[in-house]
C-alpha cells in the first residue's frame, strides 16, 4: 500500500521508495489501521468517482445539472477519509455502486448532448475505467490509479500537489455530505465538487495550475462550510453559549461520537421518552450549543476526550456507542459488540446501521448497565459561533480599542496522539491575559477545561465549534476586519492550526484562498507537500511550521 | 521449595514474567492458578483439547487421564496439560503465551435460567439459557462468535464430585461450551451439547434438567474467533456438535451483513445425529454467497445427502479455488488432524487454518 494522506503517516525514511516520496505508510497496514487491500480499494473507488465528476460536469455545461452526482461522490470520498471506513467488503460494494452511478451519468450526458443536437464527447481516463471482477485484480489495478501512480514520470512535486487537491477535495466532500444529510445543497457547491473531480480526472501536471486549483478548492470549501453552517443553524438554530456537563448522571446511556449533528438528532429523537441519556463524544461537544438539540433534556452531557482517547473512553462507557463519522480507530474487544457505525463509517466485524433503525442501539442501552450514580457536576462552555460572538461585537471592538484585548489567538484544528501536540496547550496556557483564545475542532480538549478568566465579561476562551466551524471563525475575523476597516491580515489575530486529516486540509486551503498569512501549522507539515511545494506556500502565504511554543507565541504577539 | 500446604509451582510466560503459586498434590496446576487469581488459557479442562498445553522445565507432575495427541509439545520433551497436571514436587512450567494473555482476578460469573431444552438429534441436546443481570446491571450476552463459556454442572451431591474425572472432592465440575447464537442484548445463550453416557453434564441434561433451573455460567473466553481478512472466503468444517461455534460465526456474518463467500461442511457419523438443518437453511437466505453440505459417514437408507466426511468433501472442492480461504475447524481430534493435513496438502497456509479442538468431556 501507499498512503500519506494524514498527519500520522509513517515518517520513517524508506530508502527503497523514490526520491521525495519516502514518507508514507507503505507496509501491509497503515498507522491508522487501514490494511493494504482497503487502501487500494479506496483509491479505486475515488478514481471511479472522478469519472462521475467528468460526466456530471459535462451535464452541467449542457444546462442539465443533477445534484445526485455530487451527493454520491461526496459520500464515497467521505468513506476514504482517515479513520472513517476500514471495511474492504464495503468498498467492493461501493465500487460497484459507483460504476452504476457513473454509467448513469454517462447515459444522461449522452442523451442530453444528443437532445441538444450535439454528438457527445468521448471522455477518457476515469470515465472509462472498468474495475475487475475479483478483489485481487481490483487491488492490482490500484497501482495504476492510486495516489502515487505516475510518480516515475511526473515526479513527487506534481504528485504531491495533485494529492493536495485530492485530499482537499475529500475534506470538501465530507463537509458537503454532512450538509446533504440535513437536506441542504447548492448549485455552487455541487459544481465545485464536480469540477474538483473532473480536474483530477484530467491528469493535471502543471504546478501553477495545480496550486491555483487547490486555492479554488479552498474557495469551494468556504461555500461548502457556509452551506453546512446554514444546514446546522437552519436545522437546529444558532448556537448560544452553553454550559455542558462533562460528568455523567445515573441512568442508561448512549454515547454518540464523530461530527454529524443529523445523526445525533436521530439518536435523540429515537431515545426520547425511553429514559436513556445521550452523551456526546469528541467533536460532537459543540452540538450542545444548538437550541434544537439542547432542548432534549436527555442530552445529558459530554463524555471523554478527543478522538485519540476513544479506546479508553469507549471501554469505560457503560452503554452502546454510535460512531457517526471520523475519527474511528480500531474497536477494542471490550466494546466491539456495543459500538455501531452509521453513514460512511465502518470497521469489519462491527455492526453498521444503514437504515436509520436505531432499535438495536436502544436495546443495547437498555441491556447494558449505564451509569449507576451521579458524579459531581463539572462543566465546560461551548456555543461561541459567529452569531453569538458577533452579537457582542460592539463590546469586543470596544475592548480592542481600549486595549483590554490586545490580540485574538485562534488555536484549533484536529487533535491527535503525537507528543508535539502539547504545543497548543503551551500556547494557550501562556498567552497573556489580554488575549482572547478562539478554539475549534477537537484540539480544544487539550485546554478547554482550563480557567482562562474573562475580559470585560467576555470569556477569554471561546469555543467556536467543530472543525467545520472554521467558517464561524472566518466570519468573526471578516466582521472584525470590516469593523476596523482593515484586511484580515491586519487584524490583531494569529492562527495556530493543528491538522490531522483531510477536513483540515480543506480548511487550510480555505484560509489560504482568503489570502490569510502567517498561519502556524503543526504538529508536522503534510507529508504530501514536497519541499518545493512548501517553499511556494511559505513564499506566498508565510505559512510557518510550528516551533518552540514560547518563541512562536512571542512572535505572534509581536504581529509576526 | 515446598510450602506448608504443597509445592511451589513457578509459571514463566513467553515474555519472561514469573509467578509462583502454591499447589497441593490433589489440585491441578490450572485449578491452583485460578485459586490464586490467574485465569490461564484452557478450554475442556479434562485433558482432551490441548488448549492448556505448557512445558515442564523442572520438577515433576503426574498427569491424569488425557489425550497425549493434543499436547503441543511431546510429553518426552516436557509437554503437559495444566488441567491434568498434579505436582509431585516444586515445578517450573513455561507457558506459550505472554503475561498479558493471563486474565487476573476473580472470573465473572452470571446466573442463567434454562429457558428451553430440546433433544434435537440422537445424542444431541439444544440448551437455551437466559442470563440474569450481572452485578453491574448488564443483561446482555456479550461474547465473540467462536468463544466458549464454562457452565457449572449443577446438582452434584457433596461427596459425589470425586466421581467425575478431574474433579477432586470440594471442587465444582464445569464444562466448556461454545454458544451457537451471536452476542445479543437479551441475555440469550444457545448451545448444542453432545450427550455422553456417564458424562456429568450429560447426565444432568438428560435426567435432571428442567426449564427454570438456574445454572452458573462464566464469562466468554477463547481466541477461536473470525479473522478479519477483507473479502477472503471463509470455510467452516464442523464435526458433530463442533458445529456450535461455527454456526455462531456464520450467524454473525449474516446478522452483520458480512459479504465474504462462505462454505459450511458439516459432518456426523449417523443419520440420526443430523441437527440444525433449519438453522443452516436460514443462513442461506441471509448470506449473499453461502453453500452448506451436511455429510453422513454411516448413512441409513433414508439419508439422501452426501456420504463421507466433511474433510474429504472440502478437500475435493478446495482444489478448484483461485484464492485459498480462511478455514475454521471444530470437531473431534481425529477429524481436526485429518482436516489440517488435507488443507495443508491442498495449499492452505497454516495461518489461514483456525481451529478449536472439540473434546467431549464426560
Amino acid at each position: 500500500m501507499f498512503c500519506y494522506q494524514c498527519e500520522q503517516t509513517d515518517r520513517t525514511p524508506q530508502p527503497g521508495r523514490p526520491n521525495l516520496l519516502s514518507f508514507g505508510c507503505s507496509s501491509d497496514k497503515g498507522n491508522c489501521g487501514k490494511d493494504a487491500t482497503t487502501a487500494a480499494l479506496q483509491d479505486v473507488l475515488v478514481h471511479i468517482d472522478l469519472g462521475i465528476g467528468q460526466y456530471a460536469q459535462k451535464l452541467r455545461e449542457l444546462g442539465a445539472p443533477d445534484p445526485q452526482y455530487a451527493a454520491h461522490a461526496s459520500f464515497d470520498l467521505f468513506t476514504t477519509l482517515t479513520n472513517v471506513n476500514f471495511n474492504a467488503t464495503r468498498f467492493m460494494s461501493l465500487i460497484a455502486e459507483a460504476v452504476e452511478v457513473r454509467d448513469r451519468a454517462k447515459a444522461a450526458y449522452e442523451a442530453a448532448a444528443r437532445a441538444g443536437g450535439k454528438e457527445p464527447e468521448t471522455l477518457t481516463g476515469p470515465a472509462q475505467f472498468v474495475p475487475a471482477a475479483k478483489i485481487s485484480e481490483v487491488v492490482a489495478q490500484a497501482a495504476d490509479v492510486g495516489v502515487d501512480a505516475d510518480l516515475d514520470t511526473l515526479g513527487a512535486d506534481v504528485i504531491g500537489l495533485r494529492n493536495l487537491n485530492l485530499y482537499g477535495l475529500k475534506g470538501v466532500c465530507a463537509y458537503a455530505h454532512h450538509a446533504h444529510a440535513l437536506g441542504y445543497r447548492t448549485d455552487d457547491t455541487d459544481a465545485g465538487i464536480e469540477n474538483g473531480l473532473a480536474f483530477l480526472a484530467s491528469g493535471p501536471s502543471d504546478l501553477d495550475a495545480l496550486l491555483g486549483h487547490a486555492l479554488e478548492l479552498g474557495s469551494v470549501n468556504l461555500k461548502v462550510m457556509a452551506m453546512l453552517d446554514g444546514a446546522n443553524t437552519g436545522s437546529f438554530g444558532n448556537p448560544v453559549p452553553t454550559q455542558v456537563r462533562v460528568t455523567p448522571v445515573a441512568g442508561k446511556a448512549i454515547l454518540v461520537s464523530g461530527h454529524d449533528l443529523h445523526d445525533l438528532n436521530k439518536v435523540l429523537q429515537a431515545t426520547a421518552g425511553t429514559g436513556i441519556n445521550v452523551y456526546t463524544h469528541g467533536e460532537l461537544l459543540p452540538a450542545h450549543g444548538y437550541p434544537e438539540l439542547h432542548k432534549h433534556t436527555h442530552l445529558a452531557g459530554n463524555y471523554g476526550g478527543a478522538w485519540q482517547d476513544q479506546q479508553r473512553d469507549f471501554t469505560a462507557f457503560p452503554g452502546p456507542i454510535v460512531m457517526t463519522s471520523n475519527c474511528l480507530i480500531e474497536p477494542q474487544p471490550a466494546y466491539r459488540n456495543r459500538i455501531f457505525t452509521l453513514g460512511p463509517v465502518g470497521w469489519p466485524g462491527v455492526r453498521h446501521v444503514d437504515n436509520d433503525d436505531l432499535s438495536l442501539v436502544i436495546k443495547a442501552a437498555q441491556s447494558l448497565p449505564g451509569f449507576t450514580e451521579d458524579v459531581p457536576a463539572e462543566t465546560v462552555t461551548t456555543g461561541f459561533a459567529h452569531n453569538a460572538v458577533l452579537s457582542v461585537a460592539d463590546k469586543v471592538i470596544e475592548a480592542v480599542k481600549a486595549g483590554d484585548i490586545t490580540r485574538f489567538l485562534l488555536i484549533g484544528g484536529c487533535d491527535g496522539a503525537a507528543p508535539g501536540r502539547n504545543y497548543y496547550t503551551d500556547v494557550a496556557d501562556n498567552a497573556p491575559d489580554s488575549t482572547v483564545l478562539m478554539t475549534l475542532g477537537c484540539n480544544k480538549y487539550r485546554f478547554n477545561s482550563h480557567d482562562f478568566g474573562e475580559i470585560g465579561g467576555i470569556p477569554r476562551l471561546l469555543d467556536v465549534g467543530q472543525c467545520n466551524d472554521s467558517y464561524s471563525a472566518i466570519q468573526i475575523a471578516l466582521a472584525l476586519a470590516d469593523a476596523f476597516e482593515c484586511g484580515v491580515n491586519d487584524l490583531p489575530l494569529s492562527m495556530f492550526v493543528s491538522w490531522f486529516e483531510q477536513k483540515a486540509a480543506a480548511v487550510l486551503l480555505t484560509l489560504l484562498s482568503l489570502g490569510i498569512r502567517n498561519i502556524r501549522l503543526g504538529p508536522t507539515l503534510p507529508a504530501f507537500l514536497t519541499p518545493a511545494a512548501v517553499d511556494i506556500l511559505v513564499e506566498k502565504f508565510a505559512l510557518k511550521p510550528i516551533g518552540d511554543p514560547a518563541e512562536d507565541l512571542a512572535a505572534a504577539l509581536a504581529g509576526a | 521449595m515446598a510450602g506448608e500446604t504443597g509445592y511451589d509451582v513457578t509459571l514463566v510466560t513467553a515474555d519472561g514474567q514469573e509467578s509462583t503459586l502454591q499447589c497441593d498434590g490433589s489440585t491441578t496446576v490450572l485449578e491452583a492458578a485460578e485459586d490464586a487469581g490467574l485465569m490461564l488459557k484452557a478450554s475442556c479442562e479434562s485433558g482432551g483439547c490441548g488448549a492448556c498445553s505448557a512445558v515442564l522445565r523442572g520438577g515433576r507432575v503426574e498427569m491424569g487421564d488425557h489425550d497425549p495427541n493434543v499436547i503441543e509439545v511431546p510429553e518426552g520433551e516436557g509437554g503437559i496439560l495444566l488441567c491434568r497436571s498434579f505436582p509431585r514436587g516444586d515445578c517450573r512450567i513455561e507457558l506459550p503465551y505472554d503475561q498479558s494473555k493471563i486474565v487476573t482476578g476473580t472470573p465473572v460469573r452470571r446466573d442463567a435460567e434454562i429457558t428451553a431444552l430440546d433433544r434435537v438429534a440422537d445424542g444431541v441436546m439444544r440448551l437455551t439459557l437466559t442470563l440474569r443481570p450481572g452485578e453491574d446491571g448488564s443483561s446482555s450476552a456479550d461474547f465473540e462468535s467462536g468463544q466458549f463459556v464454562r457452565i457449572v454442572v449443577p446438582g452434584l451431591a457433596p461427596g459425589r464430585e470425586g466421581e467425575v474425572p478431574g474433579s477432586p472432592p470440594g471442587r465444582e465440575v464445569r464444562r466448556a461450551y461454545s454458544p451457537a447464537n451471536v452476542a445479543n442484548w437479551d441475555g440469550q445463550l444457545e448451545f448444542y451439547i453432545r450427550l455422553l453416557p456417564g458424562g456429568a453434564m450429560s447426565d444432568y441434561l438428560s435426567e435432571r434438567a428442567r426449564v427454570g433451573d438456574v445454572l452458573t455460567v462464566s464469562n466468554a473466553d477463547g481466541e477461536f474467533v473470525l479473522a478479519e481478512n477483507g473479502l477472503r472466503p471463509r470455510w467452516f468444517l464442523a464435526g458433530g456438535t463442533g458445529l456450535s461455534p461455527l454456526l455462531s460465526m456464520l450467524r454473525k456474518m449474516a446478522e452483520w451483513g458480512e459479504a465474504q463467500p462462505a462454505r459450511l461442511f458439516f459432518g456426523v457419523t449417523r443419520h440420526g445425529e443430523v441437527f440444525a438443518q433449519d438453522e443452516i437453511a436460514a443462513l442461506a437466505e441471509n448470506l449473499p454467497d453461502f453453500h452448506a453440505e451436511t455429510v453422513v459417514w454411516n448413512p441409513d437408507p433414508a439419508w439422501t445427502g452426501p456420504v463421507g466426511n466433511p474433510v474429504d468433501l472440502a478437500a475435493a472442492e478446495i482444489t478448484v479455488l483461485d484464492e485459498m480461504p480462511d478455514v475454521y475447524l471444530c470437531g473431534p481430534p481425529p477429524m481436526m488432524d485429518a482436516a489440517v493435513a488435507a488443507l495443508t496438502a491442498a495449499g492452505v497456509p497454516a495461518d489461514q487454518i483456525h481451529l478449536e479442538r472439540f473434546s467431549a468431556s464426560i
